[in-house]
């Protein structure tokens, strides 16, 4: 009995510490598998988080069918079933999309702060309809009294929804730029330049995005940073125009304008007056018939200069 | 030789279950209710794909668990009856017996799973014709058939260790925290060891996603591993109580 008794003793303290360091190792292997393991609900389900979950899930959809509208009273009863329901399965992506829509308008924070926890969880790094939500209720719907940083929270919302949806989205680009140009608007400055209006905060937005254009190889750093926008020079001009009109005398404006023409159209013949490209030979704007500064015309017969020569009077000088 | 004929003799005593035609009924109404979660498309929002696997992978839990505690009733019944007496009054070991009945209930329990897992697999395939059996999705079920081991250790463990009449409650609850270790991960003492930590065979949020890469096969296997260790501490604990046990 006493040599059974030390053989079932050792036995026991050899699988104790065989089992204990087995065991250690697999827990810190399942906290990998397992990104979310950590938030877990607490409640002792038996493993059954999951299926918690499901049913807590099924619930959630009866009660919200059953809604007339969404008053703060249900706003917040919503946010606590929600809670419950992401305590348990941290990974359902279609509570993240309803359940904050739900309470964007009611209340938005709370909103908020469901969309940026779904679109921080590592295992729905796929969505980009999270993070492009979340910005999208923190530029619109929170305001700068419950969130004094909303506008850059929404801006790496948008940016993490950019870098997740590639190139088939372009009104998250849109949403984005338009964040960081609220942005600027917000700091009321920009390269030293006072920003006049969102208009003008749009058009150094643009210009910070083409400056951040090329590829690293290039050798601009921001490179990767930037959004790739296809159109960027049309976008530039574009916002141009629009600042000008907006205030066609503000110093500020007009010396932002002249920057980033002087490096983005340099190749390019702008009317003076609403930025318009004029082609070679023109007098006169087409868009606002102001009086344009001509070029590429032969100062002997007035043609258009196609090449070296004056294809009507064989001059070569032309003007500038 | 001699030893694992005597063993797989106890062990055969166990597998009376799988001989009982309820079992094969009980078994198809857990089908049934898998193959259900496929109506609850509308009432889950499309969610009915990852419910399915969750329902399944559920449902096979509990019937582990269900195979797990029947070896309470089963033992408690013969040491009750005498039986066990008649047992062990031929040239058979203590230890001997309560291997035999772990072997055979384990057994028992992985055929089980082992069918469910076959008629998810039956099931979700003819369900979702765009969706094929992933191997997360399998590893999930194969862990779950993996946890009978220890649970199966488990009940042998508390049917010698506490009175009959409690031992398959004591049984469930010990199977139900050891599912639950986030509720009890402050208890650091020889946790896995002493502890059961039957969470390492809980991956059924990942394979409900079926998010590719998560589980390996060698998690399984050390998972696997870890419940026969585990085995073995829980047969030597109560070998060693059974022991000293006086038997009618």
């Amino acid at each position: 009995m006493k040599k059974s008794l030390v053989t079932h003793i050792t036995v026991m303290i050899i699988a104790v510490a065989l089992g204990s360091f087995l065991a250690s190792y697999l827990i810190a292997q399942q906290k990998e598998i397992s990104v979310n393991h950590d938030k877990l609900s607490q409640a002792p389900l038996g493993g059954f988080n999951k299926f918690a979950s499901d049913v807590q899930w099924m619930l959630f959809i009866n009660y919200a069918g059953g809604l007339d509208c969404v008053e703060k009273a249900e706003a917040q009863e919503i946010y606590k079933r929600l809670n419950d329901i992401l305590a348990n399965d941290p990974d359902l992506e279609i509570a993240y999309n309803i359940g904050g829509m739900m309470i964007s308008n009611s209340d938005p924070v709370k909103s908020a702060e469901i969309f940026m926890r779904g679109a921080n969880n590592p295992n729905l790094k796929n969505s980009w309809q999270i993070p492009f939500a979340a910005g999208f209720v923190l530029d619109r719907y929170v305001t700068d009294q419950d969130d004094p940083l909303r506008l850059k929270k929404a801006e790496e919302m948008f940016r993490l929804a950019a870098s997740r949806a590639g190139d088939n989205a372009p009104y998250i680009t849109s949403a984005l730029l338009k964040t960081r140009a609220k942005r600027i608007a917000q700091k009321g400055k920009w390269s030293n330049i006072p920003v006049v209006n969102d208009e003008h905060a749009l058009l150094c937005t643009l210009f910070d995005e083409w400056r951040k254009g090329g590829s690293p190889e290039d050798g601009n750093p921001q490179a990767s940073d930037s959004l790739n926008i296809l159109d960027i020079k049309a976008r530039l001009l574009k916002a141009a125009q629009d600042a000008k009109a907006s205030d066609p005398t503000n110093k500020s404006i007009l010396d932002t304008i002249a920057k980033v023409m002087k490096v983005v159209s340099e190749d390019q013949h702008l009317c003076g007056n609403c930025l318009t490209p004029y082609a070679a030979g023109d007098k006169f704007c087409s868009q606002c018939g102001t009086v344009v500064v001509v070029y590429s015309v032969c100062p002997k017969c007035a043609a258009v200069m196609k090449g070296k020569f004056c294809a009507s009077c064989g001059n070569t000088d032309k003007t500038k | 030789m001699k030893t694992i004929n005597e063993i797989m003799a106890i062990a055969g005593g166990a597998w009376q279950l799988l001989r009982m035609r309820v079992v094969y009924v009980l078994i198809l109404c857990v089908l049934v209710l898998i193959g259900s979660a496929y109506r609850y498309d509308v009432l889950s929002l499309g969610q009915h794909k990852a419910l399915m696997v969750d329902v399944s992978l559920m449902l096979n839990t509990l019937a582990a668990i269900l195979v797990a505690i029947s070896v309470t009733f089963e033992i408690s019944r013969e040491l009750r009856e005498g039986v066990a007496s008649t047992l062990l009054s031929k040239p058979l070991g203590r230890t001997h017996y309560l291997i035999g009945k772990l072997v055979g209930i384990s057994i028992a329990g992985i055929v089980i799973t082992g069918l469910i897992t076959i008629g998810f697999c039956v099931i979700f395939s003819s369900a979702f014709d765009d969706a094929g059996i992933g191997q997360t999705m399998l590893l999930g079920h194969l862990l779950i058939m993996a946890s009978v081991i220890p649970m199966s250790a488990l009940a042998v463990m508390f049917s010698v260790l506490v009175p009959e009449s409690i031992s398959a409650i004591v049984t469930v609850i010990v199977i139900w925290f050891a599912h639950s270790t986030p509720a009890i991960d402050k208890i650091k003492v020889l946790y896995g060891g002493i502890l059961p930590d039957l969470n390492l065979f809980n991956l059924k949020a990942e394979a409900a996603y079926n998010i590719a890469g998560s589980i390996s096969w060698t998690y399984l296997i050390l998972a696997l591993l870890w419940g026969i260790i585990y085995s073995v501490f829980a047969t030597s604990l109560a070998s060693l109580v059974f022991g000293y046990r006086d038997l009618k």
